[in-house]
């Protein structure tokens, strides 16, 4: 999978991006397990990736639910052995 | 290869007490993740040990000898009852066994003086460990098993006491498996050699947790550590959450007057370990700070942004000697997105680093592996594939502030615990790097 950003929001800590290979949009957010820091990507329909590119700040409250693990279900990379939590 | 207690017996056959239609079944038992060997592996290092404190101790202690082998006689018969359902045989056993020790530390503590508490505690201690290392590798065999389709007679611990070689045979049939088990019947193999165990330990992953967590919520140290010793290999199959607390303070005590065991633990520590902790991880980490786990769960409670400084909590010395692991140099794993898009630093312009030895044994121990290394990190299978990493060494961190973390950092998650250990059992420490100019750092691809 090759990842591309659109959108970096490094106060904020996220970015938006596609997916180059499956076409899908997503929104990442940094991750680490102490050992490594990565990043984790959540799939977005593509009307809600445009709005939060937006308006990025519209995104917030989804972001907060990635980093309280409430969206897993939209991940697109399982985690490993070691899951991250939110940086 | 010959089991490592088993080795140890036959260099001293006249150790201790040991009878000789003992001895004389101890070489019939070809390979062993049975109860008998585990038993009798841990009879031998009494042995050993008693004989030797008899040179320093008087009668009481010849006493204490004969009274420990009375008891093992005891075990002895108790070994002959175990059959039928492998797992009910072999935790009654285990029960035995810990009602023996519970015993022996009681002797030591109703006599006293050489032969008081002391050399109990020790001697039950290695009981512990040589039952839960062998504990661990029985259910690694059931590991084993799971690969051999139908073959129920690889779950017999009787079969492989009386005819280990069928059982072998039967396992030729899964590549180099008799080998493999010649390494899972050796402790130390697994914690000396752990790469030669990599392919295998995949498939072994299922049967090693369930009993090793009995043992660490129990507080059994000795066991846990026994256990742990094993359970090394299982660093490279993401086993984190198994092997998370070999490097707590009581784990290193048992193992530091054992020392084979203590040798288990250096090569824990090349090796890092990985993935999430676990309760019992934290609660060795607590030990390992001195820090009772009262009082680290007293600060867990308190709101990020208003726990206490460590230097509240901590000794000056744990702190003096924690921090002396950075003085080579400071260092962490980053994605190169995450750098290029992040920094190295939190959102509060602080960065948690581990000691640069840790993270050169960690990527000494995986050699260029993707695979292993993903495994070590607790990364996805095929990650690194297409994600760059790339590591950070921070040559002089003690210019950048570095102290304890306190757990009110952006990045204190929720595994965060007191005492700058990893729920992982590696170090940790923080630095300032807000505005910190990129001169003070570099930055290698790793991957």
């Amino acid at each position: 999978m090759k990842f591309a950003d659109t959108l970096v929001q490094r106060e904020e800590r996220f970015s938006l991006g596609v997916e180059e290979t499956s076409g899908k949009h997503y929104l990442s957010i940094p991750v680490s397990n102490g050992l490594v820091d990565y990043e984790e990507y959540y799939e977005l329909d593509r009307a809600t990736y445009e709005r939060y590119l937006a308006d990025p700040k519209a995104a917030l409250p989804f972001v907060q639910r990635c980093r309280a693990r409430e969206e897993d279900e939209r991940l697109i990379v399982k985690p490993g052995s070691n899951r991250g939590t939110a940086l | 290869m010959v089991p490592a207690a088993w080795a140890t017996y036959a260099a001293f056959p006249n150790a201790g007490f040991r009878s000789a239609s003992h001895r004389h079944r101890k070489r019939e038992t070809i390979v062993g993740f049975s109860l008998g060997g585990v038993i009798s592996g841990a009879a031998s290092w009494v042995g050993d040990k008693v004989e030797g404190a008899v040179e320093e101790g008087g009668e009481a202690l010849k006493g204490a000898q004969q009274w420990v082998g009375n008891r093992l006689d005891d075990i002895d018969h108790a070994e002959t009852a175990i059959g039928g359902a492998i797992d009910g045989a072999v935790h009654s056993a285990e029960k035995s066994v810990d009602g023996f020790r519970h015993d022996l530390e009681q002797f030591g503590q109703d006599h006293g003086g050489v032969v008081g508490g002391a050399i109990a505690k020790t001697v039950s201690d290695s009981i512990g460990l040589t039952e839960g290392a062998g504990l661990a590798v029985y259910d690694m065999g059931k590991g084993v098993v799971q690969l051999a389709d139908g073959a129920g007679k690889l779950v017999n611990p009787l079969e492989w006491a009386t005819h280990g070689e069928r059982n072998l045979q039967r396992l030729e049939t899964v590549g180099k498996t008799a080998e493999v088990l010649g390494n899972l019947t050796s402790p130390v193999a697994w914690a000396t050699n752990p790469e030669g165990n990599v392919n295998t330990a995949k498939a072994l992953w299922n049967g090693v947790t369930g009993g090793y967590q009995d043992a660490a919520k129990s507080g059994d140290w000795s066991k846990f550590i026994g256990r742990g010793v094993v359970d090394i290999g299982s660093f490279f199959i993401g086993a984190g959450e198994a092997n998370a607390a070999i490097k707590g303070a009581e784990g290193t005590r048992v193992l530091g007057e054992l020392g084979e065991g203590a040798k288990a633990l250096d090569v824990a520590g090349a090796a890092g370990d990985v993935a999430k902790g676990t309760e019992a991880a934290s609660d060795a980490g607590h030990v390992a700070s001195g820090l009772s786990k009262a009082k680290a769960e007293e600060i867990l409670a308190l709101p990020k942004g208003s726990r206490p400084n460590p230097t509240e909590y901590l000794s000056p010395t744990y702190i003096s000697d924690h921090l002396a692991q950075f003085d080579d140099g400071a260092s962490r794993f980053m994605t190169k997105s995450n750098l290029d898009k992040y920094g190295i630093g939190q959102r509060d312009g602080t960065s948690f680093v581990m000691p640069k030895h840790e993270a050169d044994q960690l990527l000494a121990s995986t050699k260029g592996d993707p695979r292993a290394l993903e495994q070590a990190l607790g990364l996805p299978e095929h990650f690194l594939d297409d994600n760059a990493l790339v590591r950070v060494d921070i040559p002089k961190p003690k210019e950048l502030d570095l102290r304890m973390p306190s757990g009110n950092e952006a990045g204190a998650n929720d595994q965060w615990i007191p005492g700058g250990k990893l729920p992982t059992g590696n170090s940790e420490a923080v630095i300032d790097v807000k505005g910190v100019p990129d001169t003070r750092y570099s930055t290698t691809p790793v991957r």
